[in-house]
């Protein structure tokens, strides 16, 4: 690929320490950077902070030092609705549908930051039909009646209705029946080829390792290895396992 | 036959003005997971002021409805910015503490303002109308009318407007409307001023059909657990639904056998309903969401 990728950060986050309570140590000082455009994949073993970081990224767990900066601004302190409204956009581990609500209710819920224009709302639900197709045809049905795999793909096109800029994904996979497991990485890789900046952390290692461009390897709550998963051609997972093995 | 016609229109009417009690305890408790222990004492006090607008400074009664009800619109968001913002991320019973206390002082306000004389809101016609030949109680013809058209109101903001939505989505799952980008504070706080305004107007709809005493907000509050219990949170028509049977129990009860077993009748299907589900309120809220 001789494609220049722009290599400038979007995300950074600085010695980061962070805990649900005041006493618990999740995230020990950890410091990552996703570049613009880019797939950042963040692994490592249970406990090790992958699903921390990303919900300190949210603003979903209290971060006690460090920083946290988006487009250069520090995003640390800001309520989790507002990181929305600056273009983040999460795909939550298990299922976040609105399961009581219509397909098309749970679609206009993406587009909330739009606010009272409808017009743009209207615009950007009928462009998400346009490129997730299937989800045309049960507009009307409730979430929670749809199956596993069709509520990832509500979940994947109501997070992309608003058009986001960086994305951010906890263990795609986890519940999901085998059929529908490479379905998902499929709707990662298209993230990707629409420009967005995506961070995945995930206990799917090859899978993972498949879509990054650059891979963390976490460990009790720092960052244990790094590197660039292009200059490596052959079996990346083995590499990606050694690492774990560190 | 006519006094079964006209007893069963009575206890409708008042069946509404049931719901809107119950359906504020049903929204916060449903949305916000909050059992607001001080609903009824808030509707008592709403029922005071009823009557001082009414019977002492000559306020018609439906423009006391819409003062009270918008002034306690305002009472539930303060409540809700001032108490119990902090304390959702706590266990339920910090909550319900904090209200209890609320309830406390709201009744010693009562007690200190209104004195323990009984209160009764006047009308200033007369006490009953006559339509196709049934009388019908005008207080609960009008205490009814007014909170049908208000809960009727709030559901269709529930189910169709924007924030109504927003509100749906954070009752099913609050960390994922947030991550969408909705504001769930602000709704929280808008949710449960709606919840103290409904309180408020069924609380000057009682105040009409019955004398006001300041420990009469725990009979309305043993009311409203029951029509929430019987309802559910699923939404206001079950709440509605489950109201107008409370209310056509006790007046049929009332009719056939004997005023004096009314609570009695009520209270064993509460407990024969809980017995069959075995489940407490946290039941009633996993069921529905």
């Amino acid at each position: 690929m001789a494609e220049v990728r722009d290599r400038s950060v979007h995300l950074s986050i600085e010695s980061v320490v962070a805990g649900y309570s005041t006493h618990d140590v999740i995230l020990d000082g950890i410091s990552l950077k996703a570049p613009k455009n880019e797939t950042t994949v963040i692994l490592g073993p249970n406990g090790s902070g992958k699903s921390t970081t990303l919900r300190a990224i949210l603003g979903l767990v209290n971060v006690r030092s460090g920083s946290i900066t988006f487009d250069k601004a520090e995003i640390i302190g800001l309520p989790t609705y507002m990181r929305a409204e600056l273009g983040i956009a999460f795909l939550p581990q298990g299922h976040s549908v609105f399961p009581q609500m219509t397909v098309e209710e749970n679609l206009l819920l993406g587009g909330w930051n739009f606010g009272r224009d409808r017009a743009t709302l209207l615009a950007s639900y009928e462009r998400t039909l346009d490129e997730y197709p299937l989800l045309r045809d049960m507009t009307k049905r409730k979430a929670g009646l749809l199956s596993g795999g069709q509520q990832r793909l509500l979940e994947v096109a109501r997070l992309m209705l608003p058009d986001p800029s960086l994305v951010l994904i906890d263990e795609p996979s986890v519940g999901l029946a085998p059929m529908f497991v490479e379905e998902v990485y499929e709707h990662i890789e298209r993230l990707k080829a629409k420009g967005k900046t995506v961070i995945v952390v995930d206990q799917n290692v090859q899978a993972a390792v498949d879509l990054a461009d650059y891979v963390y390897i976490l460990e009790f709550g720092r960052v244990a290895s790094e590197g660039v998963v292009g200059d490596y051609s052959s079996d990346v997972g083995a590499i990606v396992k050694e690492w774990l093995r560190v | 036959m006519t006094a079964f016609i006209q007893a069963t229109f009575n206890g409708l009417l008042q069946g509404i003005v049931y719901a809107a009690i119950g359906a504020g305890l049903s929204l916060t408790l449903g949305v916000l997971g909050i059992i607001n222990v001080a609903h009824s004492a808030l509707a008592l006090v709403a029922a005071y002021l009823g009557w001082t607008g009414i019977n002492q400074l000559g306020l018609d009664p439906v423009s006391a409805f819409i003062i009270i009800g918008a002034l306690f619109f305002f009472v539930g968001v303060l409540i809700e910015r001032g108490l119990l913002k902090r304390l959702y991320s706590e266990d339920a019973w910090a909550s319900l503490l904090v209200l209890f206390g609320l309830m406390i002082a709201l009744e010693t306000i009562a007690n200190l303002v209104w004195t323990t004389t009984e209160r009764a809101i006047r009308l200033p016609f007369s006490a009953a109308v006559e339509i196709a030949g049934y009388r019908l109680s005008s207080s609960r013809l009008l205490g009814g009318l007014i909170m049908l058209v208000a809960i009727i109101a709030v559901h269709a903001f529930l189910t169709y407007g924007r924030l109504g939505r927003g509100i749906r989505a954070m009752a099913a799952n609050r960390d994922a409307a947030e991550i969408l980008g909705i504001n769930t504070e602000r709704l929280s706080m808008i949710l449960f001023g709606l919840g103290t305004a409904l309180a408020a107007g069924g609380g000057i709809a009682l105040g009409m059909i019955y004398p006001l005493t300041p420990q009469l907000h725990t009979q309305w509050l043993v009311l409203a657990i029951l029509i929430v219990v019987i309802g559910g949170l699923g939404g206001l028509p079950q709440t509605m639904l489950a109201a107008l049977a409370v209310a056509l129990i006790e007046t049929w009860t009332g009719l056939y056998i004997s005023f004096r077993y009314v609570d009695v009748v009520l209270y064993l299907i509460l407990i024969v309903l809980l017995w069959i589900r075995r489940e407490g309120l946290a039941g009633v809220r996993e069921r529905t969401l």
